[in-house]
C-alpha cells in the first residue's frame, strides 16, 4: 500500500475503498493533528478538528478536484477549522510544552524501548536533545518545520496557505529556522 | 517542497517526525476517529453540498450585529438554499449540550432537517417559515441535513460546534 500514490489512494477511498482510507490516515493524519495541536489548541478541541477535517474530506472526497494535493488540502482544512475552535473558545495559549517534557521524562525514568535499556537512553537523549532544542524555537520556525516534517511534499504556497505564512516568507524562514535548529543541536553536543 | 530540500534538511525533518511520532503522538480515539469517518454514509451525487459562507466565529462584528444573536451564527448556502444557524449552550436548567436554531430558505420547501455527529443524529421538523430547533446536540463535529419528504436533497459542511 505504501507505494500507491496519494492520488490514487484518494481516487480509491472516494469510492468506498475502506483500506484506501486507513492508508490515508496513517500517511496524513499526523500532518492534521499538529496543524491542529500547532496553533495551540488543547488536545481535546485539536481532537476535534482532526475529527471534523477527516469528516469533511470523507464528504468531499468523491468531488475534489485535485487529488494530488490532498496533503495541501488536509492542511489547509486543519487550519481553518482550528482558527473558528481558537475564535470560540477565545484562548490563544501555545501548545503546552510541560506536557511534552513530562513524556519525555517519563522516557528518561522508565527506559521503556522495544530496543531495551541502553538503547532506549541513548534513544531517549538524542529525541531528547532534539526536542528541547526544537522547543526553543520561535512559534512560527516551530509550526512551519512541524508542517515540513509530516509532508515534506508540500509546495511553498501549500505550506504557507495551510500556516497563513506570505508565499514569499516560506522560503527563507524555513531555512532560517533549520539552520537555528542546527547551531542549538551543536550547542548541545548533537551533530546533526 | 522535496526538491527544495538538501540531504542533510531531509534527514534533519525525518528525524523530527519521528521524535514528535513518539513524543506528541497522534492519540489512539484520534486516529480511531479518523479511520471512523471514512465509513460515514455517502451522500448520493444527486445531493447538493452547502459549503460555509458565514462564521460569527470568525467575522464577529458584522453578522452578530445583523443577526441579533447570543450564539455564535453561521451561515451555509448555494444558489437555491439559504440556511442560517445559530449554535448555543442550553440554557441552564433545561439539560446538557448544545442548541441549533435554524432559518431555511429554499425553492421547494424541505419537511425536515437532521444533525449529525460522527456516532449519532437527531431530526426535527421544518415549519412552513422554514425555522427549526434541537436540544441536546453533542459539542464537537456536526453537519446539517435537508430533506424533502423522504429524499435527502443537501448537507452542509461539517463544522465544530
Amino acid at each position: 500500500m505504501s507505494r500507491i500514490s496519494t492520488s490514487e489512494l484518494a481516487r480509491a477511498a472516494g469510492a468506498g475503498d475502506q483500506a484506501a482510507w486507513r492508508e490515508l490516515v496513517r500517511r496524513y493524519n499526523g500532518l492534521v493533528w499538529t496543524v491542529a495541536r500547532e496553533h495551540g489548541l488543547p488536545a481535546a478541541d485539536a481532537a476535534d478538528v482532526t475529527q471534523a477535517t477527516w469528516l469533511a474530506l470523507a464528504q468531499r472526497l468523491p468531488r475534489l478536484r485535485d487529488p494530488d494535493r490532498l496533503a495541501a488540502w488536509l492542511a489547509t482544512t486543519a487550519r481553518r477549522q482550528s482558527l473558528r475552535v481558537l475564535a470560540i473558545r477565545r484562548r490563544e495559549t501555545p501548545l503546552d510544552w510541560a506536557d511534552v517534557h513530562t513524556v519525555l521524562d517519563g522516557i528518561h525514568v522508565d527506559g521503556g524501548y522495544d530496543a531495551g535499556p541502553d538503547g532506549a537512553v541513548l534513544a531517549a537523549d538524542a529525541d531528547g536533545a532534539l526536542w528541547r532544542a526544537f522547543g526553543t524555537l520561535p512559534d512560527r520556525c516551530r509550526q512551519l518545520l512541524r508542517l515540513l516534517a509530516h509532508a515534506p511534499e508540500l509546495s511553498y504556497a501549500q505550506a504557507g496557505r495551510a500556516l497563513g505564512i506570505g508565499l514569499g516568507s516560506v522560503g527563507p524562514t524555513r531555512s532560517r529556522c533549520l539552520a537555528a535548529l542546527r547551531r542549538r543541536l551543536e550547542s548541545a553536543g548533537v551533530h546533526p | 517542497m522535496t526538491e527544495r530540500h538538501t540531504e542533510h534538511e531531509r534527514a534533519l525533518l525525518a528525524r523530527l517526525a519521528e521524535a514528535f511520532d513518539r513524543l506528541d503522538p497522534v492519540p489512539s480515539a484520534v486516529q480511531a476517529a479518523a479511520e471512523a469517518a471514512g465509513r460515514q454514509p455517502r451522500p448520493a451525487p444527486s445531493t447538493r453540498w452547502l459549503p460555509l459562507l458565514r462564521d460569527t466565529a470568525i467575522e464577529p462584528l458584522a453578522l452578530a450585529l445583523r443577526s441579533g444573536a447570543d450564539g455564535r451564527v453561521l451561515g451555509f448556502g448555494d444558489p437555491a438554499t439559504a440556511l442560517r444557524v445559530e449554535v448555543s449552550d442550553m440554557d441552564i436548567g433545561m439539560g446538557a449540550g448544545l442548541r441549533v436554531t435554524g432559518l431555511l430558505s429554499t425553492e421547494r420547501p424541505c419537511g425536515k432537517v437532521s444533525v449529525c455527529w460522527p456516532d449519532g443524529v437527531a431530526e426535527t421538523p421544518v415549519d412552513p417559515l422554514g425555522r427549526f430547533e434541537i436540544d441536546g446536540l453533542p459539542a464537537g463535529p456536526l453537519c446539517l441535513r435537508l430533506w424533502q419528504a423522504d429524499r435527502l436533497v443537501a448537507v452542509t459542511a461539517w463544522f465544530v460546534g
